[in-house]
């Protein structure tokens, strides 16, 4: 029998020895293809083979989850799993299906790389990518997610959100969540436009479980503060608790999901991506997204976890500091990504140092914008610096006790989800064949009708 | 019957009291590797947002590489933390 | 009945002209979405003929075995190229399709499903199985165009994505035998 910590063991050494190959490479200036690493652009080998090792890691995770929940489900029968488990088992099988796909991408690049087989097909490589760069991002929004639906009811004294309807969005983000990443090919060549448009559904689609996040929360919220107190429309609001930083920084992480969110519509739609594709814009949107949303859920849950894991406290003075570095950061985010959202609609690209194009009045135009994200950076860095410092610090030097990991609890008498939902066997079918509708036409095209393949190319 | 139907929710919190002290190692282990890299990811970031705004000028060779970099240590900030975050709630409530 | 109204909502918007004509424009879409949407919409309607007419579905579909028969002809009829191809050239197959694919057979699958045993109900799961392996046999194996409205390219991309499905309707069967369903009910 596997021992579920021994692969979580495992899957760390996998993914330091990668994360650590792929480092180097890059700072050899031997792989200098970018996140996006698809073809043509050729990387060191050795480069591809840490990206192996990252996803075999995260492989070893993923199945110490699934036996791990195959276990409870045996030991609890009947019992519908506790909401942040299943989140887990969202967020893992999301992992193992996205991975797939740059996984054969990867394999393909390998030998492509090292020059025993002459030319790549780039389409397959850029498609396979993006199967599993957009669920990637939506992979670190899933974590977030439970924090919210789970954690932040408890931090403000109030209960989840009905247990149907969190289940019922997890299912929805892992069965949909795939096809969502061809938004990000929306301008390539190579695929006709009707093809485009019907995936401009399977993007969408995406924001109806958000939707229903959304929505659910500000529920939770107006309840928990209604029962503190609050009168009025918006009393409510002034109830909840804006000095605690584990509510205060996942508070504006969620907030900051509205524009982020609606910002992510516009790039999905046809007509809008040709506005903003790869202008700063794009830049902006996933320092909303990811910077915000994710990034300020992560350092919340910090606050909480690390002093929990580490049989420490989070003290008043640290906490202080937490609600200052989220004030900074949230600052700082709020400039850099403002300014980069307004460059983007001027034209400014994404990915290219600084330039003016020999003083053209239209990039002149950008650079008081560019200014302001250079003043964002700034200040970013210092919420690093503050988050990171409060983190060793928590993990290491904070006085010594125990603290609580908050899990909140259902409304009085509210039912426990039903048992459909812990069909796993049946989401993981659906998300196959959402899978099989969205990538069946594309791939088959570029490989029945392929162009001559590309040798591996070094622009560097 | 009520108390049966809120059972296992019950159980959920109180079984999040105990996480196992062998997993918390697990998950500070991948917390630490997260936040160096949020680190480097951080202080080359500033880097890489001076220069396009103009405000500094990076050596030659450098500049590109810069840009990747970047991008990789803040991927490996949110890869990390995603993976030893999802660990650790499914550990904390479950095991 | 509200699954009715859904139900109605999704057949009205698939009938719509201009969705029907891009759903139509690419031949996996057209069977492999279409046409199970068409099916999906009949299931959510067949609960207002169930309500409405309880008398006809006992009298002729009393064991649901009826129903499912009528389910798979109505199904492999669609299945076969030159049908898909009439329902572009000749008006009169394309109504046939919209009126046959819902309330032929989406009404019967759904009012056959709950009577029929589970080992029936693993039949139909067969049956769609070894129809898709066939159509990924013929449309992959095919070397000439055989539909006068599809290029063989896109021929080919439906015997590919029939597999898939195949290969994911085995997958499903799979976790029937290693996951216990009872738990589930």
């Amino acid at each position: 029998m596997f021992n579920v910590r021994k692969l979580a063991w495992v899957g760390f050494a996998f993914m330091l020895t990668g994360t650590a190959l792929v480092a180097v490479m890059i700072i050899l200036n031997e792989a200098s293809v970018l996140y996006t690493f698809y073809p043509p652009l050729a990387a060191h080998p050795f480069f591809y083979v840490g990206l192996v090792l990252l996803v075999l890691g995260i492989w070893a995770c993923c199945f110490g989850v699934f036996i791990n929940y195959s276990h409870w489900r045996k030991a609890h029968r009947g019992q519908p799993t506790p909401l942040l488990a299943f989140f887990a088992m969202g967020v893992f099988v999301l992992w193992f299906f996205a991975s797939i796909g740059i996984t054969i991408e990867v394999l393909t690049l390998i030998p492509w790389s090292m020059g025993l087989v002459e030319t790549t097909n780039v389409m397959v490589g850029r498609t396979l990518f993006w199967w599993f760069g957009h669920s990637l991002v939506n992979i670190w929004y899933l974590v977030a997610a439970s924090v919210w639906y789970v954690v932040v009811p408890k931090l403000i004294g109030g209960r989840h959100f009905n247990e149907k309807l969190i289940k019922l969005v997890v299912i929805l983000l892992v069965i949909l969540n795939i096809p969502g990443g061809f938004h990000h090919q929306i301008v390539d060549p190579g695929i006709s436009l009707s093809i485009k448009y019907l995936h401009v559904f399977m993007s969408l689609a995406i924001a109806v479980p958000s939707l229903m996040t959304a929505f659910a929360m500000f529920a939770v919220f107006e309840r928990a503060g209604r029962r503190l107190g609050g009168k009025g429309l918006l009393g409510w609001l002034k109830k909840l608790p804006w000095g605690d930083v584990r509510f205060l920084a996942p508070m504006i992480a969620m907030i900051a999901f509205i524009p982020g969110g609606a910002g992510g519509i516009v790039n999905t739609s046809n007509q809008l991506n040709q506005v903003i594709h790869n202008t700063l814009w794009v830049v902006g949107h996933f320092h909303v997204t990811v910077g915000m949303s994710v990034v300020m859920t992560f350092f919340g849950i910090c606050y909480w976890l690390v002093p929990y894991l580490a049989k420490r406290r989070l003290t008043a003075k640290m906490n202080r500091l937490g609600v200052i570095q989220t004030i900074i950061w949230t600052v700082g985010m709020v400039l850099m990504a403002g300014s980069q959202h307004a460059a983007g609609l001027l034209g400014d690209p994404r990915r290219t140092s600084f330039t003016t194009y020999g003083d053209h009045s239209t990039a002149l135009s950008w650079i008081p914008y560019e200014y302001v994200m250079g003043m964002g950076a700034v200040l970013l860095l210092i919420g690093v610096l503050i988050q990171v410092y409060a983190v060793f610090h928590m993990m290491f030097f904070a006085p010594k006790g125990e603290t609580e990991f908050p899990v909140a609890e259902a409304e009085d008498g509210a039912a426990p989800a039903p048992m459909w939902t812990e069909r796993w066997g049946l989401w993981i079918v659906l998300l196959l064949m959402v899978v099989a509708m969205a990538y069946v036409v594309p791939i088959m095209d570029f490989i029945l009708n392929a162009p001559p393949g590309s040798p591996p190319i070094k622009t560097w | 019957m009520e108390q049966a139907r809120t059972e296992p929710i019950r159980q959920t919190s109180k079984k999040a009291l105990g996480i196992n002290q062998k997993d918390a190692k697990v998950s500070l282990s991948y917390l630490t590797v997260a936040f160096v890299s949020l680190l480097i990811g951080g202080i080359l970031g500033l880097l890489q947002g001076l220069e396009r705004s103009g405000l500094l000028e990076l050596p030659t060779g450098v500049n590109g590489t810069w840009h990747f970099i970047t991008r990789c240590f803040f991927h490996y900030f949110y890869d990390w933390l995603s993976v030893c975050c999802s660990f650790a709630f499914f550990r904390g409530p479950v095991v | 009945m509200k699954q009715a109204v859904y139900g109605l909502l999704l057949y009205g918007f698939l009938v719509l002209p201009p969705v029907a004509a891009l759903l139509e424009s690419i031949m996996i879409v057209h069977m492999h979405m279409q046409m199970p949407l068409l099916v999906l919409s009949g299931i959510f309607m067949a609960r207002f003929f169930q309500i409405h007419f309880p008398r006809f579905f006992e009298k002729w579909n009393k064991n649901g075995v009826p129903g499912v028969l009528l389910f798979m002809v109505i199904w492999s009829y669609w299945m076969i190229p030159r049908m898909m191809d009439e329902t572009l050239s000749v008006q009169a197959v394309e109504v046939f399709k919209f009126i046959s694919l819902p309330f032929l057979a989406g009404v019967s699958l759904r009012d056959s499903w709950s009577k029929l045993g589970s080992s029936a109900q693993s039949m139909v799961f067969v049956f769609l199985t070894v129809v898709f392996l066939f159509m990924a046999w013929i449309y992959i194996g095919a070397d000439k165009q055989i539909c006068n409205n599809y290029l063989e390219v896109e021929q080919k991309t439906l015997g590919w994505g029939s597999l898939a499905f195949a290969l994911i309707m085995i997958i499903y069967f799979l976790q029937l035998f290693y996951i216990d369903q009872s738990e589930y009910k």
